[in-house]
C-alpha cells in the first residue's frame, strides 16, 4: 500500500507544480485576446473604487482591467523594481504625492502632455499641480485620483460639555489640552509622535503655522529656526497636555471621546456617510493676533501612465475615464475623496457627505511638502531627531542642529 | 510535605502563566474577528460585547481570501516537496564520511551563507533572474525563493539526525545488496523521520508566513498569498481593518494547525519505528 502511495503522491506533487507554472497573461501581451490593463494601486478603499467603475470601460474598449492591491511602501518598491524592465508589468500605478520627485526623477511615469493629454481645470489646482514636473508648472505625468488633506479632528462632545469653540490659533489649541487633560481620565491632545513619516507629517502643520520651514526658497535647511524652536517647543507643550498615541489608537481615543483633539487624515475617521469625530481646517497661526499661514499639509494619491507600459493610450484613456467626474461620483460612495470642483461641490453628495467642503478649503489652503526627490531619506533623518526632543533624549535646540546637519548631509548626496 | 506542595503549587503557576502568555494572543484573535467595528475603534473589552460573522464573509466576498488560501497551500506545498527532496538528499551525502569530496566545509559555509544573508539581499538579482527568463507572471519564483530559504535550513538541520545514525546499520543494508537509493529511501529516511516531520513542520510555517518574496514576485491580485492579502488590510493612510485581519490570521491558523497535528502522527511514529525489529 505504501508503495503505491509514493508514486501517487509524487505524481499528484508534479501535476500541482505544473498548474503552479501557468499564469496569466503579462500586460501587453495579449496573445489574440481582449487587451489587458493592469494598475498597481494602494489597497484598501482605492481598489474598491477603481473596482466600482472600471466595468463600464471594459464594456466600452474590449479589455480587461486587473487592479493589484498592495501596501503603501510595496507599491513603492514594487513601481520601482519594474521600472527596470523594458516593458513594464504594469500599465499604470498609483503613487503618495511625497513620492512624485522621485518618481519622476527615476522616469517612472509617461509624460502626459506629451501623449496629447490637456490639463482639465475641474481638479482643484493645488491637486493637479502635484502631477506636474518641475511641481505647479511643468508637463503633466500623473492625475491626482484621490483627495486627501489633513484636518483637526476633535470630540464634538468633549467640545459641547466644555462649550469650546472650534479653536483657530495653536494657543487656544494648547488652552483647551490644558482644561481638558487629566480630568475624568480625557486626554487633552494626542500627537502621533512616531518616528518618520508620523511625527513629521504631525509637526510640519505646527512648523508652518508660525512661519517656518524645512526648506527656505533657497532649499537652505532651516529646520532649526527660532520659528522651528517655537513650534516644537508648543508641540512638546502638547504632549505634556495629552499622550502620544499611533494612528489606529488616536482615532479611537477621539471618537470614543478618551480624548479631545488631534490631527489626522479624512480617511481615517471618516469613510462613507458616518463620520466619528467632528473635524475643521487646521489652526493657521499661533494666536489671535498672530499671521495667519496655510498649514493643512496635502497628501493626494495620483495615478499616472508608466513609461514602459506596452498599452500606453489605452492606460490614458482609462486615467481620464477614472478621474472623471461621474467615476469620482460612484468612487465616493466605496470611501472615495474626490479631486474635482465639480464632485466637492455637488449638491447631491454633500447632503451624503457634508464633510466634502471642509476637504475642499483645506486642499485649497494646503502646504506641499517639499519638492525634493530626497524627501523619504529626509523625512527619516528629520523624524528620528523630532523624535528624541519629545522623549527628552535630546533638547530642543540639540534635535534641531542635529536635524538640519542630517537634513543637510543628505541633500549633500 | 509543605516544600512539596509549594513547589507544586509554584509549578503550576509556571505552567498558568506560560498558558496565558502563549495562548492569550489566539483569544485576542479569535475576540478581535468576532466584535462589530463599532466596538473596535472604541477602547476594547477582555471580552466581546457584540457578535458578528461578517468580517469572514467580507473577507472571501471583498477580499477574495479563498484565492489567497489556494495559492499559499500551492506554494508551500509544492516549495516543501522540492525543499524536502533536494535539501534531505544534500543534507545525507554531507554527513556522510564514506562520500568522499574536497570542498565539504567551504560548501556547507556556503549553504549556511544563504540563510545568514538577509533574504532582501537576494530580492533584486532573483527578480531580475526571473524577468529575463519570463517566468513573472507564475507563480515559480514564489516557490524557487521559498525552496531557496528553506534548502539550507533543512540540510543544518538534518545533519545532526544523519550524522548520529550508526554507520553499521547503512553497511549491514549494503550487505544485504541495498543499493545507495534502496538504502537512503528504506533504511536512513525512516529512521530519522522524527527529524524530517520536525523540519518539514517548520519549513511549511516559513513557507506558509513568508511575505518578502511574495510582494516583490507576485504581479497578480489573483496570486496573491494569505499574507500579502493581510497586509493590504492595514495600511499607515487608512484605519486598520482589524476585524478582518483577525479573521484572516484564524483561517490561516487552520491548515498550519491540521498540518502540525496530521505531522505529529509521523513523529511519534519515528520515534517508536527504529525500536522494535519486524
Amino acid at each position: 500500500m505504501k508503495r503505491k502511495l509514493l508514486p501517487v503522491l509524487m505524481l499528484c506533487m508534479i501535476v500541482f507544480a505544473l498548474s503552479a507554472c501557468s499564469g496569466g497573461i503579462p500586460a501587453g501581451q495579449t496573445g489574440g485576446k481582449p487587451a489587458k490593463l493592469v494598475i498597481a494601486a494602494r489597497g484598501g478603499s482605492h481598489v474598491d473604487a477603481i473596482n466600482s467603475v472600471k466595468e463600464d470601460f471594459e464594456k466600452e474598449n474590449n479589455c480587461t482591467v486587473e487592479v493589484l492591491g498592495l501596501e503603501a511602501a510595496d507599491l513603492k518598491q514594487k513601481i520601482s523594481l519594474d521600472s527596470q524592465n523594458k516593458v513594464g508589468a504594469y500599465d499604470l500605478a498609483m503613487a503618495d504625492d511625497p513620492w512624485m520627485p522621485e518618481l519622476f526623477e527615476a522616469g517612472i511615469f509617461a509624460n502626459l502632455t506629451e501623449l496629447g493629454y490637456k490639463a482639465d481645470s475641474d481638479f482643484v489646482e493645488e491637486s493637479l499641480a502635484i502631477g506636474m514636473h518641475p511641481y505647479g508648472k511643468g508637463d503633466i505625468y500623473a492625475l491626482p485620483f484621490a483627495g486627501n488633506v489633513q484636518l483637526f479632528f476633535y470630540n464634538q462632545k468633549i467640545f459641547e460639555d466644555n462649550k469650546f469653540e472650534v479653536p483657530d490659533s495653536w494657543e487656544d489649541v494648547l488652552e483647551i489640552a490644558k482644561k481638558v487633560n487629566g480630568k475624568d481620565g480625557k486626554v487633552g491632545y494626542v500627537i502621533r509622535g512616531q518616528q518618520g513619516n508620523p511625527i513629521v507629517s504631525d509637526y510640519l502643520p505646527i512648523l508652518w503655522a508660525y512661519g517656518g520651514n524645512v526648506f527656505d526658497e533657497n532649499w537652505n535647511v532651516i529646520v532649526d529656526s527660532p520659528e522651528a524652536k517655537e513650534a516644537l517647543n508648543l508641540y512638546i507643550e502638547l504632549l505634556e497636555n495629552g499622550a502620544n498615541y499611533e494612528k489606529n489608537d488616536i482615532v479611537a481615543a477621539v471618537s470614543d471621546g478618551k480624548a479631545a483633539m488631534s490631527l489626522g487624515w479624512p480617511s481615517w475617521y471618516i469613510s462613507g456617510e458616518t463620520a466619528t469625530a467632528a473635524y475643521a481646517p487646521i489652526p493657521g497661526k499661533v494666536s489671535d493676533s498672530s499671521k495667519l499661514y496655510a498649514t493643512g499639509m496635502i497628501g493626494n494619491w495620483m495615478m499616472g501612465v508608466t513609461a514602459n507600459s506596452a498599452n500606453k493610450e489605452l492606460a490614458m484613456k482609462f486615467l481620464i475615464y477614472v478621474t472623471s467626474a461621474d467615476c469620482q461620483k460612484k468612487a465616493a460612495e466605496y470611501g472615495g475623496v474626490p479631486t474635482r470642483v465639480s464632485v466637492f461641490t455637488d449638491e447631491g453628495l454633500n447632503k451624503k457627505y457634508p464633510y466634502f467642503m471642509t476637504i475642499l478649503e483645506g486642499t485649497r489652503n494646503s502646504v506641499i511638502r517639499p519638492r525634493t526627490p530626497l524627501w523619504t531619506d529626509i523625512e527619516t533623518a528629520y523624524g528620528a531627531e523630532l523624535s528624541s526632543a519629545i522623549s527628552g533624549t535630546k533638547s530642543i535646540d540639540q534635535a534641531l542642529a542635529d536635524a538640519k546637519t542630517a537634513i543637510e548631509a543628505i541633500m549633500k548626496k | 510535605m509543605c516544600r512539596l506542595n509549594i513547589r507544586k503549587v509554584l509549578r503550576g503557576l509556571l505552567v498558568v502563566v506560560l498558558l496565558v502568555w502563549t495562548v492569550f494572543p489566539i483569544y485576542w484573535m479569535v475576540s478581535l474577528s468576532i466584535r462589530d467595528d463599532a466596538e473596535l475603534i472604541t477602547s476594547l473589552s477582555l471580552f466581546p460585547k457584540s457578535f458578528t460573522d461578517k468580517h469572514f464573509i467580507r473577507l472571501f466576498r471583498q477580499n477574495s481570501f479563498s484565492i489567497a488560501i489556494s495559492n499559499s497551500l500551492r506554494v508551500t506545498l509544492i516549495s516543501l516537496f522540492f525543499s524536502l527532496i533536494f535539501g534531505l538528499s544534500c543534507s545525507y551525502v554531507l554527513a556522510r564520511t564514506r562520500y568522499k569530496y574536497k570542498l565539504r566545509g567551504p560548501m556547507l559555509f556556503w549553504i549556511l551563507l544563504v540563510r545568514i544573508i538577509p533574504p532582501i539581499a537576494f530580492a533584486l538579482p532573483l527578480y531580475i533572474m526571473m524577468n529575463r527568463l519570463g517566468l513573472m507572471h507564475t507563480k515559480i519564483p514564489v516557490i524557487l525563493a521559498h525552496i531557496l530559504v528553506n534548502i539550507p535550513f533543512i540540510i543544518w538541520f538534518m545533519m545532526g539526525f544523519f550524522s548520529g545514525l550508526p554507520e553499521e546499520i547503512e553497511e549491514s543494508a549494503e550487505i544485504d545488496g541495498a543499493s545507495d537509493l534502496q538504502l537512503f529511501i528504506r533504511i536512513v529516511l525512516p529512521l530519522v523521520l522524527p527529524g524530517i516531520t520536525a523540519v518539514g513542520i517548520l519549513s511549511f510555517m516559513t513557507s506558509w508566513n513568508e511575505y518578502i518574496y511574495g510582494v516583490i514576485f507576485v504581479q497578480s491580485p489573483s496570486q496573491f498569498t494569505i499574507p500579502l492579502s493581510l497586509s493590504t488590510l492595514n495600511s499607515e493612510q487608512e484605519l486598520a481593518q482589524w476585524g478582518r485581519i483577525a479573521a484572516g490570521g484564524i483561517i490561516s491558523l487552520v491548515p498550519v494547525a491540521l498540518f502540525v497535528v496530521f505531522a505529529q502522527n509521523f513523529l511519534i511514529q519515528g520515534l517508536s519505528s527504529g525500536a522494535v525489529k519486524e
